[in-house]
């Protein structure tokens, strides 16, 4: 690993640290320059897993509901029964189709930089379809929340992510009133404080910050009254929900009703010193290693507070200091960034003959009939969302609000290794059949060739074989 | 399996026998010689009805609520205890019940009141905790550092396909999917040096080796290449029998909304496959040390709905298996049906935290104390009412 980045340039090893890899007629990204340019690009993009937006899908939910709710009252079996296959087949229908689509398009977009950024932004604001009934949303709200904002500054993005609908359902906002509000009166109910203390614990401050389960409430107390409109699919503020009075959150005092006093506060705390240090460390444990070196995390902490929560000089902080390189090596591709580094590599363009259906000999479930269009048939997932399910890295299936584990021990246990070992073989013997081993080294590596893995591929028993140790590799499942 | 004992693990196995010398109770000291006995949690999600599994089908109640479910429940009954009947899908294990080797705790719950969310209940129900979130790993896996000699990973084991939160967290544990299949045997030597150099690569596939080793002598010996239940009972069996104490499974199909005779008798069959499964796997020795706790996140709703299911509820039966408990009997109170004893006018009312069979596993066989239950294993849990039933 060691011997690739002492003897690599930047634009050998750019691709594979922060992006999925180098695929022929992508531009050198041979300075950090060239790696910036791709997020206002990425970011004017619209893909395809916005679908027709979260409000339609938020409303044709809802009738669905209700279309139920009135089936039961009139005990119509058959139109419960209709009611409730029409809402599993929207929310499944939904979610597999913007998943695959998820895939291949960090697999067809040439700004491999930005699609691993909105990777990163969308798993700091986790919304997961673990929440069933938020299956039709996860695409849309990644597209519609998380996207467009990541190449300006943090306080608007966490703005747009903390007050999606998809993300007030996920954290039970829309469950939340003040006691002392007029809905929390006439039902009895009160806070839920769920959305709040994520926001602080997850999203801005960080677990290790300087607040009090005080600052969380209050916090929750403000934060009533903002709530979704199921009908029109959109973040509202109702103030009969909003529990009357001004709130003091972390020693400044925010009132009365209203979402102004809340923007406040998501304002304040993006501009906070610890929200810095902690997304500094964050950015630092996702692109660099599991324990980055502290001088890292406390250049890209005065960056950030520097710039008045801008992204893009954050960015570049990253990108130009030398332990972005040193550290070259000591993180493992999680699932989704395997399977789509690995997708990029076998779609070489001019490579198409080695996607015709292969022999009958290849097996059942191995062949990958016709070329990237294949892959991107509807409803095929064998070469995207099956090999994620088994490596447990779904898209937008994080368990928890505190997103996907970072530490490669999470990901390399002996059933994470045993998928990637087949992953690898399915690869080898299907879409880079006809690669020969030096070439899947070329297109794995950037255009670099191992000599620890051109040796061992010498050793291997078929050119198959040698394809698969290639893949299977630590330097490969590595970056 | 010969995994290597890490430095962290081995520090926590310390913690542990340091905990349990300074804080034994005289029952903890009853049990200082563990090492031998074996725990199997069977995970169903979904949402398990407990009310026809374990039939009270001598309550009117029932009957009336139940109009089309209950049909045909008391020709041949199969009556365990006065007014409750197994549902027949699982008459397989009757012979169990009459051998002392299989129990049921009709009317239990996780703390999860209300919202009624597999994806709640069934995170609270796997972290152990009075809410979901209060903790983010599996109190199984916590409970591994209570465990003095819990430190090989091989030690506890997760059988599932998709994630098993319970067993997950900071303490060693393996996780295998019952199909994963290493096929790169003819290339063992060339793996072993892509990896040498790299020790967590290295480790995990060692100890992949090895479960897939068993894995294969299974499928060989079965003639088949499917994770049944059974078969995934069986290759949990296989583990147990070797460095393995403690296994997790999973087992799912329960979220019966509609045609629940025809799921629930589907579901049920593969339950009781693979009991019978992993004891005749275990053999007599082993099954007369082994305790298998199934849990469910939630029961279902009394009355059945309009589609012949029913709908999530609260009160939830956790069957009890294995020769080490004192079986052929129900644990726990029977709240009854009548309208007032109903949870909100709907639910079985749980009479007893669920948490405290595995509780009373951990204590009794596994020489965790009491203080460390209650206080980071199950937060909330008082094992004061703990019920004697091994």
């Amino acid at each position: 690993m060691n011997a690739l980045a002492e003897n690599s340039s930047f634009a050998a090893i750019a691709p594979l640290r922060f992006g999925y890899g180098r695929r022929a007629g992508d531009a050198a990204l041979d300075s950090p320059a060239a790696l910036l340019a791709q997020i206002p690009i990425g970011a004017a993009r619209r893909p395809p897993f916005a679908g027709e937006g979260s409000p339609p899908r938020i409303a044709a939910l809802r009738s669905f509901i209700l279309e139920q709710r009135a089936a039961r009252q009139a005990k119509d079996a058959e139109a419960i029964e209709a009611a409730r296959k029409g809402r599993r087949s929207l929310l499944q229908g939904h979610y597999l189709r913007d998943a695959h689509a998820r895939v291949l398009w960090s697999v067809t977009q040439p700004e491999g930089f930005f699609e691993r950024l909105a990777f990163f932004w969308a798993d700091h604001f986790t919304v997961s379809m673990a929440k069933s009934s938020l299956r039709h949303l996860v695409g849309p709200f990644e597209a519609e929340a998380i996207r467009p904002h990541l190449g300006g500054d943090f306080a608007t993005l966490l703005k747009a992510a903390s007050l999606h609908p998809a993300m007030l359902l996920y954290l039970d906002q829309d469950r939340s009133m003040g006691p002392a509000s007029e809905q929390g009166q006439e039902r009895g109910r009160g806070l839920n404080e769920n959305l709040a203390r994520e926001i602080i614990e997850l999203h801005t401050l960080g677990v290790a910050a300087d607040y009090s389960q005080r600052d969380v409430r209050q916090f929750a107390e403000l934060l009533t009254g903002v709530s979704v409109n199921h009908n029109q699919g959109v973040q509202i503020f109702s103030s009969r929900l909003a529990e009357p009075g001004s709130e003091v959150v972390l020693g400044e005092r925010y009132g009365d009703r209203g979402i102004e006093p809340v923007l406040q506060v998501l304002e304040d705390l993006a501009h906070h010193p610890a929200t810095a240090q902690h997304l500094a460390r964050k950015l630092a444990v996702h692109f660099l290693s599991d324990d980055p070196p502290d001088d890292v995390v406390q250049h890209l902490t005065a960056t950030y507070l520097e710039n008045d929560t801008r992204l893009m000089p954050v960015y570049r902080a990253l990108l130009e200091h030398p332990a972005a390189w040193q550290t070259f090596g000591q993180k493992v591709r999680q699932p989704f960034d395997l399977v789509v580094t690995s997708l990029r590599i076998s779609l070489f363009p001019g490579s198409e003959a080695s996607f015709a259906k292969p022999k009958a000999a290849a097996g059942e479930g191995m062949m990958m009939a016709g070329s990237m269009a294949a892959i991107g048939r509807p409803a095929d997932y064998r070469w995207t969302l099956r090999p994620l399910a088994r490596m447990a890295q779904l898209p937008w299936n994080a368990p928890g609000p505190d997103g996907w584990k970072e530490q490669a021990t999470a990901w390399i246990s002996p059933q994470g290794l045993a998928e990637r070992l087949a992953w690898a073989e399915r690869l080898a013997a299907g879409p880079l059949r006809r690669a020969s081993p030096k070439e899947v080294t070329l297109r794995a590596f950037a255009g670099q060739e191992p000599d620890r893995l051109a040796l061992l591929a010498l050793e291997a028993g078929s050119s198959e074989e040698a394809r698969t140790i290639i893949l299977a590799s630590p330097e490969f499942q590595r970056r | 399996m010969a995994t290597k004992l890490s430095r962290r693990s081995f520090l926590a196995a310390g913690q542990g026998l340091l905990a349990a010398a300074a804080l034994a109770t005289p029952s903890a000291v009853f049990a200082a010689a563990p090492g031998d006995r074996r725990l199997v949690v069977i995970i169903l999600r979904g949402g398990l009805d407990g009310l026809d599994l374990l039939r009270p089908y001598g309550d009117p109640d029932w009957r009336r609520l139940r109009p089309t479910l209950s049909e045909g429940a008391a020709k041949t009954p199969l009556e365990l205890a006065p007014g409750f009947a197994l549902h027949p899908s699982l008459a397989p294990l009757v012979p169990l019940w009459q051998a002392g080797d299989l129990a049921f705790a009709p009317a239990v719950a996780t703390p999860y009141r209300d919202q009624r969310s597999h994806f709640e209940g069934q995170d609270i129900l796997e972290q152990g905790g009075r809410s979901a979130g209060e903790r983010d790993d599996g109190w199984l896996n916590r409970a591994l550092a209570l465990i003095p000699g819990s430190g090989p990973q091989g030690y506890a084991v997760a059988l599932a396909q998709g994630r098993m939160l319970v067993l997950s967290g900071a303490e060693p544990a393996l996780f295998w999917s019952p199909d994963s299949d290493l096929r790169s045997a003819e290339s063992a030597s060339l793996l072993d040096q892509l990896y040498a150099e790299d020790p967590l690569f290295a480790q995990a596939l060692t100890a992949a080796r090895e479960a897939d080793g068993m894995g294969d002598a299974l499928r060989q010996s079965l003639s088949t290449r499917k994770a049944t239940p059974k078969a995934t009972a069986q290759l949990a069996a296989e583990m147990l029998k070797q460095e393995a104490r403690i296994a997790a499974l999973s087992l799912g199909g329960w979220d019966t909304h509609a045609t629940q005779a025809v799921r629930l008798e589907r579901g049920l069959k593969r339950l009781g496959a693979a009991i019978l499964g992993l004891r005749d796997s275990l053999g007599p020795d082993v099954w007369a040390k082994t305790t298998v706790v199934t849990m469910t996140e939630f029961g279902r709703t009394v009355a059945e709905n309009g589609t012949r299911g029913t709908d999530h509820g609260t009160g939830a039966v956790t069957l009890l298996a294995g020769g080490a408990l004192k079986g052929g009997r129900l644990y726990g109170r029977w709240p009854g049906l009548g309208e007032g004893n109903l949870y909100e006018g709907r639910d079985l009312r749980p009479t007893q935290d669920v948490r405290l069979y595995p509780a009373q596993v951990l204590a009794e066989a596994f020489g965790a104390t009491r203080s460390d239950l209650e206080r980071t294993v199950f937060p909330g849990l008082s094992l004061s009412e703990a019920p004697a039933f091994l």
